[in-house]
This record gives structure tokens, sequence and C-alpha cells, in this order.
């Protein structure tokens, strides 16, 4: 009698935590992919406006040209690296090709001090906080991949989740780290 | 058998502590939103009658549209650049709705003499960057210059309101005039309800606790409490608990949907 209701005990004991060990395995499973899509919608958010960014260099280059036309050497530096972005795929490497655009375009608003007419114009002046506003979704954009990204990282990394990651195949991932000082873009003071 | 219910809840409480994140709080204390929302002058630069209109302007076009337009006056900006500044507070406070992103946060900053139009993902079309400088060049900012702080952000929020309304496809000219405020209780009770309820779980659980596993629950957790407190680290203030109620009480107050913003518009110096 006392031998047959220890053994239930036993049973009941090894039950219960076979289906909490089940259930924390769905559960740990669940909130990884919903943690990877979120880490990937981020990730998305940059795409969207490093190509923002893309899309509004010739508009700016050709405005800036019509009062500078001889700055060759930052136009030329902007389009390589223009270029090299299109081409980067790895995080690594937008992020690096990134931060070179950002200071190349941060070096024309420099050189576009040295013209009044130029900063003097409508145009310029929209190009120009439309430029910032996309800078600055940028970061943005990379401080909220970089915080999923080190959730998500830490998750995996994190006992016992740990165990389920490693079965289900989920790897950390590359964080977007750009270079300091490339991220500011000098703002130009119009009421001077 | 009640002993093995004791053990089996001890170690469901055990592991749900493994799984349990810690929570991250931000460097700066950012302010809490005035009882009135739409203004908050924390700077004290906006005389009471403007601030009146900007508040009831501001309830009409929440009414109507369930966008939000928020000023916010401060008087130093802590170290932060005023775009970091703007994005913290715009979500800290949730601004406009969290499935529309439809809010506007009016920032000045008046020591540093920054001005920033902060604008929702999804007003990004109706207030362009380029936009929200015209509307800061021309309205906010000279007035700034002389000082007159109550009739730059008057102007500036009235264009940042009309431009709302015409995203929303709504004629200014068809408004009526009947800008009245009438503050609610409802924000209150709705809060007080929600503490009466969380008190009434307490003490079920307590008394169940009592019956059935002779007060083991609460002493674990208990412990489980006193050692989860170094897993926050030293600066836990507790933001966590406050920041999510925003979509909660809706009553006669106001306060933010949840809404969030990604870095749009445009910040001006004078």
């Amino acid at each position: 009698m006392k031998r047959g209701s220890m053994l239930i005990t036993a049973l009941v004991i090894v039950i219960v935590i076979a289906l909490i060990l089940i259930f924390s395995a769905i559960g740990t499973y669940n909130s990884l992919v919903a943690q990877n899509e979120e880490v990937q919608t981020a990730l998305s958010q940059i795409d969207n406006q490093l190509q923002r960014r893309s899309d509004l260099i010739p508009n700016l280059v050709e405005t800036v040209k019509g009062y500078a036309a001889h700055e060759e050497e930052i136009f030329t530096s902007i389009a390589e690296s223009r270029a090299k972005l299109a081409g980067a795929t790895s995080i690594e490497d937008k992020a690096e090709a990134s931060s070179e655009l950002s200071s190349a375009l941060s070096r024309l608003l420099v050189v576009a001090e040295n013209y009044p007419e130029l900063k003097a114009n409508e145009n310029f002046k929209d190009l120009q906080v439309q430029l910032e506003g996309t800078e600055n979704r940028l970061a943005v954009a990379r401080m909220d991949y970089n915080e999923a990204a080190r959730k998500f990282n830490t998750a995996i990394k994190r006992f016992p989740t740990v165990i389920f990651a490693g079965i289900f195949g989920f790897e950390s991932y590359d964080y977007f780290e750009a270079d300091e000082g490339a991220r500011e873009v000098p703002k130009v003071d119009f009421s001077n | 058998m009640k002993k093995l219910i004791g053990i089996t809840t001890y170690i469901v409480i055990l592991l749900s502590v493994f799984v349990s994140l810690p929570c991250y709080g931000s460097q700066v204390d950012y302010p809490k939103p005035a009882d009135n929302f739409f203004v908050n002058d924390f700077a004290g630069v906006i005389d009471p009658d403007t601030e009146r209109d900007i508040q009831n302007i501001a309830i009409q076009l929440y009414e109507k549209t369930s966008a939000q337009v928020v000023v916010v006056t401060i008087n130093s900006l802590e170290g932060q650049s005023i775009e970091e500044y703007a994005v913290n507070l715009f979500r800290e406070w949730g601004i406009g709705t969290a499935e529309k992103n439809n809010g506007v946060l009016i920032l000045i900053a008046i020591e540093d003499r920054w001005s920033r139009i902060e604008v929702g993902y999804g007003l990004e079309g109706a207030l362009t960057d380029a936009e929200t400088r015209r509307i800061q060049d021309n309205y906010m900012i000279p007035a700034f210059q002389e000082g007159d702080y109550s009739s730059g952000i008057k102007n500036g929020f009235l264009a940042t309101v009309h431009k709302v309304y015409d995203e929303y496809g709504i004629d200014i000219g068809e408004l009526d005039e009947k800008f009245v405020y009438e503050p609610a209780d409802s924000h209150r009770e709705s809060s007080d309800d929600r503490q009466i309820v969380f008190i009434i779980i307490v003490i079920t659980f307590l008394i169940i606790d009592m019956i059935f596993f002779r007060g083991r629950l609460t002493k674990a957790l208990f412990i489980i409490f006193m050692s989860g407190g170094r897993y926050r680290g030293g600066g836990g203030h507790g933001g966590g608990f406050t920041g999510g109620g925003g979509g909660f009480s809706r009553g006669g107050g106001f306060s933010g949907g949840g809404g969030r913003s990604g870095g749009g518009g445009s910040s001006r110096r004078w």
C-alpha cells in the first residue's frame, strides 16, 4: 500500500516535469520566432531608410552643383560610397558603407556653408532637412534593430532557452554599428 | 498529496523565474505628461489663454480624427540631442494610436534654443520633413527670436493641425467653433477600479494559499521578489510598470494610445 502510493507520487512528479518541459519548449519556440520576426522587421526598416537616403542624393547633388560645380572631389566620393552601399549585402558591409556615405554627405553640407546663395535657396533647405530627417530615421532604425538583435541574442544564450535555440537552430545576429561621429550630420544655422 | 502540490508549484515558480526577462530603463528620466496631455508647458513659457486654446483645438482634432498633436516645452535637453529626446519622449508617451501612429510632437527646448516637430510614422506623408521645416521657419523661429513663445507655439501648432485635418480630408471651415473642454472624472474612476480588482485578486490569492498551501506560495514569492531585485540592477526605477498603461484609461482624461515615431520631422535652432 505504502509502496504503491510512493510509486504514484513519483509518477506524478515525472509527468508534471515532462509537461513543464514540453510546454516551455513550445513557449520558447514561439517567443523566439516572434523575436526573430521583430529583428527582421527592424532590419528591413534600416534598408528602407538607406534606400530613401540614396534616392535623395541625385537631387541634392544636382542642387549643390548648380552653385559649387568645382567641388568635384566630394561629388565623386558621394557617388563612390553610394555605389558601394548599393552593392553591400551583409549587415557589417552595409553598416560600413553607410557610415562612409554619411560622412561624405556631411562634408557636402559643410562645403555648402561657403556658398551663401546656396544656403538661402529654399529647395536646398528642403533637401537638407530631408537629408537630416533621413539620417535621423536611420539612427532610430539602427537603434531599434540593435535593441531587437540584442534582445534576441541575449534570449538565445540564456538558460534554459539556449538548449531549445540549439535544437531549433536559431543563430545570433550581427549588430549594425556605425562609426561614432559619422552619425551626426552637421546642422547649418540659417539664423546667422 | 498536499506536499506534492506544494513542491510542484515551487518548481513552476522557480522555472518561471528563469524564463522571465529583466526590464530595461532609459538613461534620462522623461517627464510624465501633464493632466491635460496635449499641452505640457514644463518650461512655463506659454500664457494661460494660449494654453487653453491649444488644448481645446487639440481635443477637437483628436475627437474628429484620433490624431494627437502634443506640445511640450522643456528647459533643457539634459545633454541629449533634440532628435534623441523627441523620439524617446514620443514613444514613452505613446502619442497617437498604436494602429495608426498618428501622433505629432512639437518639442521646444528653451535654454538649448532648439525646436523640433517629430512626426509619427502614420503622418509622415502629410507632414514631410520639408513641411515641418517650413512651419518652424515661417511661424515659430521668428517669434522665438523675439522671445514670444506663446504666439510662435500657437501658430506653429495651428499650421500643424491644419496639415493633419487636410490629411483626413476635413475642411476646417466646417468645424464647429465650440471648443469647450469639460474635464471629466471618469479617468480617475477607471484607475480606481483597476486598483480594487488588483486588491481582490491579491486577497483571494492569500486566502487560497493559507488554506491549501499553508502560506508557502506567499513565502516563495517573497523570496523570489527579494532575489529578483538583484537581477534588475541598481537603477531600476520601475519604468516598465507605468509605461504600458497608455491604452487603458480613455474615459474623460487624455493619454497616449501607444503611437510611435521613427525620427521623422525636422529640428531648427534660433
